[in-house]
């Protein structure tokens, strides 16, 4: 072990001095970061509301249920309402782009419904917010929904009395307009377990420039056999492991300071939400030791430093682009969505939207499993591979 | 020079694929003796004591250390041995007393007998004044001489030295030439490499004379030289009774062919420098007065070429 320390510390000493280390590890990974979210990030998430305006010619308890939902979208910011008088200012606002849609409450829209007879409720679009159009219409028939769910209610209580009166049929109305749902679905499965923009953006660069940073220690076996002095270390009365393994513990140990760093960086100044920190550093241990084991296979294999960094650069994009870190690639399912998990950057990510759904340590264990499987299954091999290297 | 050798190599074999570099090479290395291995670039010099010092794995033969049987998972003998690679083998961005410091913690030197070490390592190699300086910052020879000191600091029985002077200039190369000879003068085991035959002459005991994977000779300078028939020649200039003089050092103990030129005679002996009071004493008072001596002794690259067909540097 003495030895390992002795080997590793100087390893440490002159990847500081070289500086490369800070900037691959550290200042490209952030640098990039930030690039993405100001670039992907940002302006969709800040500046995307649909303006609507709804025009009430009802006036109705119908009508006004519909504008009351509207109502609470605004209180929310969801969307931008303007509450509006006519249909002619309503097509106008419209046709002047000064709105997405509107809603036009037709005047008697509440009495057709009540008794049963057609009714409908106008969507004015606009042809060029398309995305606002649907959401109006998505809304509307939500609405719609809930309605002839109220009517539906209605009707089949009214069946089991014998001869109801007017008064009863507004009354069973007003209880079923005000009653839950119910089935009511809670998605913790997707919208909870997507990672916001900047976290998203900071943990793929962050991963993706992690089989990278890690390369600088086991790499450096490679480098050092270049230079004559792994000669030198083999013909010194150490463990023939020992060099091997210093190499290992560089790797891993400038792989976590690196990631840690720029945790606590993107959170601090790109106000990143990484989730539970405990889950957070089980999932970082493991996706570094996975990193340096395919690092490590590479260098195992390679015969010249040169070639290893070539062969880590091509295996590293190839794993981080399979793995999602540029875009999510598992959300168009299918296909795409298995070959992102022979990548460990999937698996990271993927811990990191479970910790973000709100779990703890407890949900990043599948994550943390794939990731230590990768870490094994190339690590064994390398092992071999360089334990048995000539030193010339 | 008589006793346990520091190393003894017998039918080593070391095959690179197709290429068979080392052929059943036998060789040993007395305790306090300068071993060289004399031979052209790709003879297997290099192969051979990287086996030796536990870099490669044989494939066949035995390599004995102080009579511990050295491969390359075992660390006792390693110890013994101090290495100095061809190339240069040490770190740029360390200063000088970080790459000693560093290296000596290998062998297991650490607090004050490791500082200790240091010190008299820097002050022998002659790098005190430059020791907190970069490697990078070295001369070519500054970095060479750090490679030899660093093979030095656990005071190795066995100090194996690979080509220590390619590429170096010539004043470097003199101080490493006496260096060498400090060491060897030091009493511990040297096994050196090159392919210079003025070094091999200067610095060894003995030469084995490597080629094609194959020790094809093995001695004194002096042994090899016999062994191939060479023998030195004196000339001898002047005037008078050259005739005379010809007559008279033909007949001396051993003192080959005398043949008479215009104004000197050539004379064939087996040691010019032990007979050569004797054949001026003996021309003078055959009644030739020599005015010039001329002496050429037969070198390594004649034995070499004598028994190999080529030049060492071809």
């Amino acid at each position: 072990m003495r030895f390992i320390l002795t080997i590793a510390g100087k390893d440490l000493r002159l990847r500081v001095r070289d500086r490369s280390v800070f900037v691959l590890g550290l200042l490209a990974p952030f640098l990039l970061a930030v690039i993405f979210d100001l670039v992907l990030g940002a302006p969709s998430e800040a500046t995307f509301q649909p303006r609507f305006a709804v025009a009430d010619l009802d006036t109705g308890p119908v009508g006004d249920g519909l504008v009351g939902v509207l109502r609470s979208l605004a209180e929310g910011d969801v969307i931008d309402l303007d509450e509006v008088g006519s249909v002619d200012e309503v097509e106008a606002a419209v046709e002047a782009g000064d709105l997405d849609a509107a809603f036009v409450i037709p005047a008697g829209f509440s009495q057709a419904v009540t008794s049963g007879a057609p009714a409908t409720l106008r969507i004015v679009g606009n042809v060029d917010a398309p995305i606002s159009v649907a959401i109006a219409e998505a809304v509307a028939r939500g609405y719609a929904a809930e309605v002839e769910a109220v009517q539906l209610s209605v009707a089949v209580a009214l069946q089991a009395m014998p001869s109801p009166t007017v008064s009863d049929v507004a009354t069973l109305a007003a209880e079923a307009a005000t009653m839950p749902p119910p089935i009511e679905l809670v998605d913790v499965t997707a919208a909870n377990r997507v990672l916001d923009t900047s976290t998203f953006f900071v943990a793929g660069m962050a991963v993706f420039f992690l089989f990278f940073t890690v390369s600088f220690g086991v790499v450096g076996l490679l480098e050092e056999r270049q230079a004559g002095t792994l000669a030198r270390l083999a013909a010194a009365p150490i463990p023939r492991y020992a060099v091997v393994a210093a190499k290992m513990v560089v790797s891993y140990l400038v792989g976590v300071v690196a990631m840690a760093v720029l945790v606590v960086a993107s959170t601090l100044i790109l106000d990143a939400r990484w989730g539970d920190p405990v889950g957070v550093a089980v999932l970082v241990a493991a996706a570094v030791a996975s990193a340096v084991g395919v690092v490590a296979v590479v260098a195992g294999f390679a015969r010249t430093a040169e070639q290893a960094s070539t062969l880590q650069a091509i295996i590293a994009v190839s794993l981080g682009m399979i793995g999602g870190v540029f875009f999510p690639t598992n959300l168009g399912g299918g296909f795409l969505a298995k070959l992102a998990l022979a990548s460990p950057h999937r698996w990271f990510m993927n811990g990191l939207a479970d910790l973000a759904g709100g779990g703890g340590l407890g949900v990043v264990w599948p994550s943390v499993a794939g990731l230590l499987a990768f870490a094994v299954v190339t690590t064994v091999p390398a092992l071999y591979r360089l334990r048995t290297m000539e030193p010339r | 020079m008589v006793g346990d050798p520091i190393v003894e190599v017998t039918g080593l074999r070391k095959r690179f694929g197709d290429v068979e570099a080392v052929r059943g090479i036998d060789f040993r290395v007395e305790v306090g003796e300068t071993y060289g291995l004399l031979g052209p670039n790709g003879a297997g010099k290099t192969t051979t004591i990287s086996i030796v010092a536990g870099l490669l794995r044989r494939d066949a033969g035995e390599v004995k250390v102080a009579g511990m049987p050295m491969d390359i998972d075992t660390a006792a003998p390693r110890a013994l041995i101090g290495l100095v690679p061809q190339e240069l083998a040490v770190y740029p961005d360390l200063t000088g007393r970080e790459n000693l410091r560093f290296f000596g913690k290998l062998y297991g030197l650490s607090g004050a007998p490791l500082r200790r070490r240091v010190e008299e390592v820097l002050e022998v190699i002659g790098l005190r004044d430059r020791a907190d300086d970069r490697v990078d910052e070295y001369s070519g020879g500054m970095k060479r001489r750090l490679n030899i000191g660093i093979g030095l600091l656990h005071e190795p029985k066995l100090l194996i030295l690979d080509e220590p002077t390619v590429g170096v200039d010539p004043q470097s190369r003199n101080a490493i030439l006496e260096s060498v000879e400090a060491l060897s003068a030091s009493g511990r085991g040297v096994l050196y490499t090159t392919h210079y035959m003025e070094e091999a002459e200067r610095l060894c005991d003995r030469v084995g004379i490597i080629d094609e994977g194959r020790l094809v000779a093995e001695g004194t300078r002096r042994e090899l030289i016999r062994l191939v028939g060479e023998r030195d020649r004196v000339r001898l200039q002047g005037s008078g009774n050259l005739s005379g003089a010809a007559d008279a050092l033909g007949r001396l103990d051993g003192v080959g062919d005398v043949v008479a030129a215009d104004r000197s005679l050539e004379v064939v002996t087996v040691d010019a420098a032990r007979l050569l009071p004797e054949l001026l004493a003996v021309a003078t008072e055959a009644g030739m007065a020599v005015t010039q001596v001329e002496i050429s002794q037969p070198d390594l690259e004649s034995v070499f070429l004598h028994l190999t067909g080529k030049a060492l540097r071809d």
